[in-house]
Formats: C-alpha cells, sequence, structure tokens
C-alpha cells in the first residue's frame, strides 16, 4: 500500500477516531476518581445525590465510549 | 441626575399650582383626561389592525387625493380638523396609515375646516358634538368590558373620543377666566405688523379656548363691535389657523415618533399657509372681494367675506404645499428620527477576518460566545438570580430555596436590544461569508449557527417559565414554591457548571459530563416520576398549579437541552476528532429515553 493510501484510507480514519475516544475516556476516568472521591467525603444529602447522578452518568458515557472503541477494533 | 430629579419637580410645581389656582387645577386635569382619551383612541384602533378598518383606511387613504378627500369629508362631517388631525395621528401610531396618507388627511382637513366658517357666516349653525361626550363614554365603557373584540375596540374608541372632548371641555372650562383678559383694541397697528400681532392673539385665543370654530366667533363679534378692522379681523383668522394644531402637539404628545412627525406636519403646514397668507394679504383681499361679488355677497357682510377668506387661504395653503408631500415626508423623518434602540453591536464580526477560514471561524466562534454571555443575563433574570449568584455561590441549592426576590426587569426589549440584534448580525455575516468557507469547515460553521438559535430558543423559553416562576415565587403554598425552585435550581447548576467549564484549561475540559442535566430533568424531574401527581391527590397543590407546572417543565427541559448543546459547541473540543467523540459519546434523547423506558 502506497504512504498516500493509507493517508486517505479508513484505517487511519479510524485509527484517529479511536484516539479521539480514548482520550475522552481517559477525562471520563479521571472525572469518575474525582466524583468518587468527592462522594466520598461528601456529607450533605442534597450533594451527595447530585454527585451520584453526576457518577452514573460518567458511567454511562464509559459505557458507551468503551463499546465504541471496541466496535472499531472489531473493525 | 437631572431625569431623576425632574418628576418631583414636575410633581411639585402641579401640586403648588393646584393649590394656588382652581384653574390651573381644571386645565391640567383637561389635559390628563385628554391624553387619557388620545391612549384609549389608540388602543381601540388597535383592535382593528389587521382587520376591516385597515383595509378600508389603506383603500381610502393609498394616494394623495384619496387621503385628502379623507380629510375634506371627514372633517365636514365631524365639524372639528383638531379632532379629525387627533385620529389621524391615532391611525399613524397604530401603524395603519402611512406619514403621507396622514399629511394628506391634514390637508384635506384643513379645507374640511372651512366649511365651518361657512355654517357660522350662513346659518348661525354650529355643530358642537362635545354634547355626546357623556353618552360616548357611558356607551364605550360598557362596550369595553364586553369580550368580542370588535366590540372592545368600538368600546375603546368611544371612551377614547368621549375622554378627549371631556378634557378639551375642561380645558376650556379653566381658561374661561382668561378669555376676558382678550382686548382686541389694544393690539391695533398698521401695516404688517399689526397683522402680525393679530395673528399672534389669533394663535393665543384659539390656544386658550381650544376651538378655531370659537376664535372665528370671537372675530366676527369683535368685527361687528367695530373692534377691530377687517384687515386686522383677516389676521385673527390666519392665527386661528395656526393655533388650532395645539390640539394635534397635545395629542402626539402620548403618541409614537410617528405621531410626532403628523403634529410637526401640521404644525408646519398651517405656519407655512399663515405665513403666504399674510404676505399676500392684501392680493387675498382683492380675491375675496371678486368672489363676494361674483356670489352676491354684501360688501359689509364681513361674516360671509371671512368665511371666503378662511377657504381661500387655506386652499392657496394646500395648492402650494401640495406637491411638496414627498419633500415634506423626508424632512420630517429627518428631523424626528425613529427613535434607536441601543442594541449591542457585533465585537469579533468583521470583514479583515475573512480572509482565512480559520480567522472566520474563530470570529463567529467568540461572536456566538457573545451571544451566549448576553443570553445568560436574559436566563438568569429570567428566572430572578443574579448572575454573579449563579455563578460564585457555592451552594446554589440552599441560596434558591430561600430566595424570594423578584428582579423587576423587561425581557423582552432586553432580548431585542442584546440576543435578537446580535443573532441577526452573526446570521447576517454567515450568509455573506459562505462563499469562502471551504467544505471541511462547513460543519463547524453549522454547528455554530445551530448553538445561536438554540441559545435564542433557550431565552424564550425563559420567558415562557417567567412568567409562573415570579408568580409562585411569591406563592404562600411551599410546594408549588418548591417545585418551581426546583426548576430554578437545575437550570442555575447548569449555568454555573458551564461557566466552571469555561474556566479550566480547553484540554481539561469535559463538556460532556453535563449531560448529567439531561439526565436529572428526563428522569429525576418530579413531573415524570409521578411526584406532581402525589401532590396533587394529596391536595398539596391544585390541579392548576399541577398543569402550570407540567407545561412549565417542558420549557425548562428544552433549556437545558438546549444550553447543554450550546455549551459542547461553544466551550467543547476544538479538535475535529474530538469533537466528533465528544458527540458520538453524549447522550442524546434516544439514550436518556432508553434508559427512562428501562427504568
Amino acid at each position: 500500500m502506497k504512504l498516500k493510501d493509507i493517508f486517505s484510507s479508513d484505517r487511519l480514519k479510524d485509527g484517529k477516531k479511536r484516539k479521539a475516544l480514548k482520550k475522552v475516556l481517559h477525562k471520563l476516568e479521571k472525572k469518575q476518581d474525582k466524583l468518587e472521591k468527592e462522594f466520598r467525603s461528601e456529607s450533605a444529602k442534597k450533594m451527595r445525590k447530585k454527585l451520584l447522578l453526576k457518577l452514573k452518568t460518567n458511567k454511562r458515557h464509559r459505557r458507551k465510549a468503551k463499546q465504541l472503541i471496541a466496535e472499531l477494533d472489531q473493525g | 441626575m437631572f431625569r431623576r430629579i425632574l418628576l418631583p419637580v414636575i410633581f411639585g410645581l402641579l401640586v403648588y399650582g393646584f393649590w394656588i389656582s382652581p384653574d390651573f387645577k381644571q386645565i391640567t386635569a383637561g389635559v390628563a383626561i385628554f391624553l387619557f382619551g388620545m391612549l384609549f383612541l389608540e388602543e381601540g384602533f388597535r383592535a382593528f389592525t389587521g382587520g376591516f378598518l385597515e383595509t378600508l383606511l389603506s383603500r381610502t387613504t393609498d394616494r394623495l387625493w384619496k387621503s385628502l378627500s379623507f380629510g375634506i369629508v371627514t372633517t365636514t362631517v365631524m365639524q372639528s380638523s383638531s379632532l379629525v388631525s387627533v385620529i389621524a395621528i391615532s391611525f399613524l401610531s397604530a401603524g395603519m396609515i402611512s406619514l403621507a396618507s396622514g399629511i394628506g388627511i391634514i390637508f384635506g382637513a384643513n379645507i374640511g375646516t372651512t366649511t365651518g366658517a361657512w355654517l357660522i357666516a350662513g346659518f348661525g349653525l354650529k355643530v358642537k358634538i362635545s354634547a355626546y361626550a357623556m353618552p360616548m363614554l357611558v356607551f364605550g365603557i360598557i362596550l369595553v368590558f364586553q369580550n368580542n373584540r370588535t366590540m372592545k375596540g368600538i368600546g375603546y374608541i368611544l371612551a377614547g373620543l368621549g375622554f378627549l372632548f371631556l378634557g378639551i371641555h375642561y380645558m376650556k372650562e379653566g381658561f374661561e377666566t382668561f378669555r376676558d383678559t382678550i382686548d382686541l383694541t389694544r393690539f391695533a397697528m398698521p401695516g404688517y405688523a399689526g397683522l402680525f400681532a393679530f395673528a399672534a392673539v389669533g394663535i393665543f385665543a384659539t390656544v386658550v379656548m381650544q376651538s378655531s370654530h370659537a376664535t372665528l366667533v370671537l372675530i366676527i363679534t369683535a368685527l361687528a363691535a367695530q373692534q377691530v378692522t377687517y384687515e386686522n379681523a383677516l389676521a385673527l383668522a390666519i392665527g386661528a389657523n395656526v393655533g388650532t394644531t395645539i390640539t394635534a402637539i397635545l395629542g402626539s404628545l402620548s403618541s409614537n415618533h410617528q405621531g410626532k412627525r403628523l403634529a410637526a406636519g401640521h404644525l408646519i403646514f398651517n405656519v407655512i399657509t399663515g405665513v403666504i397668507a399674510i404676505a399676500f394679504i392684501y392680493q387675498i383681499m382683492w380675491a375675496v372681494d371678486t368672489t363676494a361679488v361674483t356670489f352676491g355677497i354684501k360688501d359689509d357682510d364681513y361674516t360671509l367675506k371671512l368665511a371666503v377668506f378662511h377657504t381661500i387661504f387655506n386652499m392657496i395653503g394646500v395648492v402650494v404645499l401640495l406637491p411638496f408631500v414627498n419633500r415634506l415626508v423626508s424632512f420630517l423623518e429627518g428631523a424626528i428620527p425613529e427613535p434607536k434602540i441601543d442594541v449591542v453591536e457585533p465585537k469579533y464580526l468583521m470583514d479583515a477576518v475573512t480572509e482565512f477560514p480559520e480567522t472566520l471561524l474563530e470570529a463567529v466562534r467568540n461572536e456566538s460566545i457573545h451571544l451566549y454571555d448576553n443570553a445568560l443575563e436574559i436566563i438568569a433574570h429570567g428566572v430572578n438570580l443574579h448572575r454573579t449568584k449563579i455563578l460564585q455561590a457555592d451552594d446554589l441549592d440552599e441560596f434558591i430555596s430561600h430566595d424570594r426576590e423578584v428582579l423587576d426587569f423587561n425581557l423582552d426589549s432586553t432580548y431585542e436590544r442584546k440576543v435578537k440584534a446580535l443573532y441577526a448580525s452573526i446570521l447576517e455575516f454567515i450568509a455573506r461569508a459562505q462563499g469562502d468557507i471551504p467544505p471541511e469547515f462547513a460543519d463547524q460553521f453549522y454547528e455554530l449557527r445551530q448553538a445561536c438559535r438554540q441559545t435564542v430558543m433557550t431565552v424564550k423559553d425563559v420567558k415562557h417559565l417567567r412568567k409562573n416562576i415570579t408568580r409562585y415565587l411569591v406563592h404562600d403554598n411551599e410546594y408549588i414554591r418548591g417545585e418551581y425552585n426546583a426548576l430554578r435550581i437545575q437550570l442555575a447548576s447548569l449555568l454555573h457548571d458551564i461557566e466552571e467549564l469555561r474556566k479550566m484549561d480547553p484540554d481539561d475540559r469535559n463538556v460532556i459530563e453535563l449531560d448529567a442535566y439531561r439526565v436529572e430533568i428526563d428522569e429525576e424531574s418530579n413531573v415524570v416520576n409521578g411526584g406532581v401527581d402525589r401532590l396533587i391527590r394529596d391536595g398539596k397543590i391544585t390541579p392548576q398549579m399541577g398543569t402550570s407546572l407540567m407545561n412549565d417543565y417542558g420549557y425548562a427541559r428544552d433549556a437545558i437541552w438546549q444550553l447543554t448543546d450550546v455549551a459542547k459547541t461553544l466551550f467543547g473540543s476544538r479538535d475535529v476528532a474530538e469533537m466528533e467523540a465528544e458527540e458520538l459519546i453524549g447522550l442524546d434523547e434516544y439514550d436518556v429515553e432508553e434508559k427512562a423506558a428501562g427504568r
């Protein structure tokens, strides 16, 4: 395969996509750690409820990101 | 500073005037009632906008000759040029006729009013429609209380006319004492000086008596008693013609810029006509004598000769000024400009940025953020919160739960000034730059345009929300207050988190975390999980409150979904692949609905 073809191929596009998805997933994981720490140290009921909601949303995002990466890996 | 002290000063002067003079009280009350009548009249005509009256008016005043005829006929029937001019001002203010048509009506009214002189001279008759003021008021007010829009409109017009006449009546009564002070012999002067002096007296007398017809009667009486010469009597009639514009000027005080333009046009026309009449007084007198001889009017029948003079000089005015109507319109539009709304100008949209797609994109993005910042102010104030509180408060829940302050601000005018104008500029700029945008940037421009549209839509949602949020913020029922506060908390928390994200380093930002607010409003709200139904069932809120809450929940939900989209576009990653990844991972309607259904 010529270099020109490699740059215009779907493989490269998928590679870029995978890299971007992994970057967002990494941010989500970092955020998850932060949220878990905050949740453990929070005593106010209202705030805990809010943090729990953020944690759940984060979990859904991570699941979606992992699923998308897996789909790309499978081609 | 000046504006702040102006009102107390006016009030102080009025109170002092009321204290020292009962006549002053009557005159000012007359002016107040007159202006109130104008407001009623405009309200009444507004009820017919887009309907029969507008069609009729546009058909009868679309050409100059038609509006001229309209003025002649209506003034002849009503026997009051002042009333016709005031009605024309109302039509114009309500946007039912054009300024040129209004001027045509005024010109016509000046000819129509000469029939009054003929009626007085020929039959000693004066049609006094002010006698109908009281019945008009009674019938008008009854009709105002009807539900039918047409009936209500007619009611406002009748009551408006009734108040106008009542106001004029009180002004006349108040000025009664001044009438005796008009001693015409004191102004006897030869030549043009005398003519101008008597014209000034004519103006004063008409302003005082609020009727050019009444001045004409006074002139005829003075002529018969030989208090004034025939020549000076004509000057008085000229003055009366100028003085009669006071009613229109007074009427224009409560109207918009268009009404003021017409009143100014009326004054200009009558002053120019008056100056022409004085300048050519001897020629006009000759024309009057010739006409009198032709129609067999006796040489000493000054009453009829005055009527002839009145007609001739008004006709001359119309004939001379008719070709200049368009110029008069341009002059008035320039002299009394439409008040400019102090709109916010774009900060970043300049022609220089169109050189490169990257700079163009950056400019549009920055301007969209500018639009968002302006909208943020309206959204915050719309839910009765200060921006500083939203951005700085550590515990928004606690603060909003106890906050019951209603912010006094005009959402519509702020929207017009700060959002609508800017949004229009962005749209125009993108449309103009369309040709310079390469295909690979097209999607990003589309996204920014969408973000602007969603920002505007959010402001509109908040506008709907504001009514009940304000209503229930001060309500005694703590449950409904709590439900509305929950919506305020969700909106304020989202705005707070968006601001927190903006402060972060772009690489650390994770805009999709704002999806938590989508999940919260769709899955945790009392409206969707049956909490509101329970409140109604337990009698804690009324079904009406529940209905309002459910409707307003829809507006709040739309606002939250739109704001998260706006934030993702404006403050999310700039890298195309990462933007795409954020979009793929972010929760859309389908994801949230699916979860809610499986709950």
